[in-house]
């Protein structure tokens, strides 16, 4: 089978499925009868979306600059804490339990807070992104880094490997699928969380844009916000797996091979 | 065993006594292995071959007893196989062979240059580029065999590297240690409880007891091996696989 054909075997049935619903959608918005004020079909949204380009690229760009500003710092601080946390069983014991409480906070109840505290400029939006960002990292990074093979780690110390030598080839290494897979639902949760930032207050963003768009009832532009964030959304977590896929080519070879295998 | 006094290039384990808390896994244990020997321990599952090991590959400590080395410094003796292949997934089959030099800081280059030379006699020529999850069992031993060699020490520590095969391609990689053997003289400590294993490769093989371990047989092999498919069934081999198996029977091992 050619590369484009397969490609095209796998893109279909989601395509399809989406063009489905959105069919649904405007069938039901053109039938019923329902305000476009109250639910918008899909074509009202398009046409939003192209109508205030300009506004919602300008919001967009200052958005995704919380939101990547928000996640590269929740990589290296939660990176270096899963380092951390990997070294020191005591510390490991005594802040896991911290870290999946703190997961339990709704970020709603913080947001605001957060605005009281840092005033209305970027620095709550990126504590917002950091934080809900933060949790998957450390957690894939603890677990990628213990699930290093023992027996691989005895063979290097049997030829009297470093500390530094054994975390550098082998532990990283070896914890480098976990630590994407983490970096995948982080970034997934970036964008939302830099919107979450903004709707409880800012001067620009897509937040601050959908909460001004619901105040003058213009439900076509909240969906054409939401349909932005959604693509830019997957767009990032496109660039991770393009990134991983730099990284670790064996991973992929390997994986490939095993599904050839199962079939 | 004498044990005490060591000749140049010998090895002896003197007195090693190992517990783990209430379990005692190495009682005063005696071994003796000369330059150049291929020797065998075999003994029942969990009866502290592998302790053994351990204590020789520095990663773990014996409670007493002590080990001595004619001529090398302890810490660069030993390269240690263990019983899975332990490759990196990450690195194709040059890269994963020249790991032992790589961490003694040996440059990549130079370790790379040596180890093609040996692919070929491994054969794993041809695959240098290939990650290990492209290599059938019996290649990803002699991979992971030619790292323990590349490792450039003395003395090679291979436990059960066979044990996980199949049996066509033990019997194949048997032979093929056997004449890798003649090619290296290294002296090589094994670890199997596969009697005709031993007796196939070995010049001398250690019975031991299960635990705490001590020394039940130990036994010298006929160096006369011409052919490993046609001496199992030499009177020699058969007289030699009854003893090794009565002394394991005796201590209750089978």
């Amino acid at each position: 089978m050619s590369r484009s054909l397969r490609l095209l075997k796998q893109l279909a049935p989601p395509l399809l499925l989406v063009l489905a619903l959105l069919a649904l959608w405007q069938l039901y918005v053109s039938l019923s009868g329902i305000r476009q004020t109250i639910l918008p079909g899909p074509f009202r949204v398009i046409d939003a979306l192209v109508n205030f380009w300009d506004v919602i690229s300008e919001n967009l760009v200052y958005t995704l600059f919380e939101a990547t500003l928000g996640f590269g710092i929740a990589l290296a601080v939660g990176f270096g804490f899963a380092v951390l946390l990997d070294y020191s069983p005591v510390l490991r014991r005594a802040v896991y339990p911290l870290l999946v409480a703190s997961q339990t906070v709704p970020m709603v109840a913080i947001a605001p807070l957060l605005i009281i505290w840092f005033g209305y400029d970027i620095v709550p939006k990126i504590i917002v992104v950091w934080l809900v960002c933060f949790f998957p990292i450390v957690v894939a990074g603890v677990d990628g880094l213990a699930a290093t093979d023992s027996e691989t780690t005895r063979l290097f110390k049997s030829l009297q490997a470093s500390a530094w030598q054994i975390f550098w080839k082998l532990r990283l290494p070896s914890a480098l699928p976990f630590i994407f897979s983490g970096l995948r639902i982080a970034i997934t949760y970036a964008i939302g969380g830099a919107v979450l930032g903004e709707y409880v207050g800012a001067e620009k963003g897509l937040g601050i844009f959908i909460q001004r768009s619901k105040n003058s009832f213009r439900n076509d532009l909240i969906f054409a916000a939401v349909l932005v964030i959604a693509v830019v959304s997957i767009g990032l977590f496109l660039l991770v797996t393009v990134i991983q896929r730099r990284v670790m080519p064996w991973y992929y070879r390997q994986e490939t091979i095993k599904k050839r295998i199962i079939k | 065993m004498t044990g005490e006094k060591v000749g140049p290039g010998r090895i002896a384990l003197c007195g090693i006594s190992k517990r783990y808390g209430e379990l005692e896994v190495l009682r005063d244990l005696n071994l003796e292995i000369n330059e150049g020997e291929f020797v065998t321990l075999i003994g029942p599952s969990g009866c502290g071959k592998s302790t053994v090991f351990n204590i020789l590959a520095g990663l773990e400590t014996a409670d007493s007893g002590h080990i001595q080395v004619e001529g090398f410094p302890l810490r660069r003796v030993f390269s240690y196989m263990p019983q899975r292949d332990s490759l990196l997934p990450w690195r194709n089959i040059l890269d994963n062979v020249i790991l032992g030099q790589e961490l003694q800081g040996v440059s990549k280059k130079q370790a790379r240059t040596e180890a093609l030379e040996q692919l070929a006699f491994f054969g794993l020529h041809g695959f240098e580029k290939n990650y290990p999850f492209e290599l059938s069992g019996g290649m990803r031993q002699r991979a992971a065999l030619l790292r323990t060699v590349l490792t450039q020490r003395p003395v090679l520590l291979l436990d059960e590297p066979f044990g996980a095969l199949d049996a066509l391609t033990r019997a194949q990689l048997q032979e093929w240690l056997s004449e890798l053997k003649q090619r290296l003289h290294r002296t090589i400590l094994f670890i199997t409880h596969d009697v005709e294993e031993a007796l196939i490769l070995s010049d001398r093989v250690y019975v031991l007891s299960p635990r705490p371990a001590q020394i039940t047989l130990e036994q010298p092999v006929a160096p006369d091996r011409s052919g490993s498919t046609e001496i199992v069934i030499s009177p020699r081999f058969v007289e030699l696989k009854g003893r090794l198996l009565a002394a394991l029977k005796s201590e209750g091992a089978i």
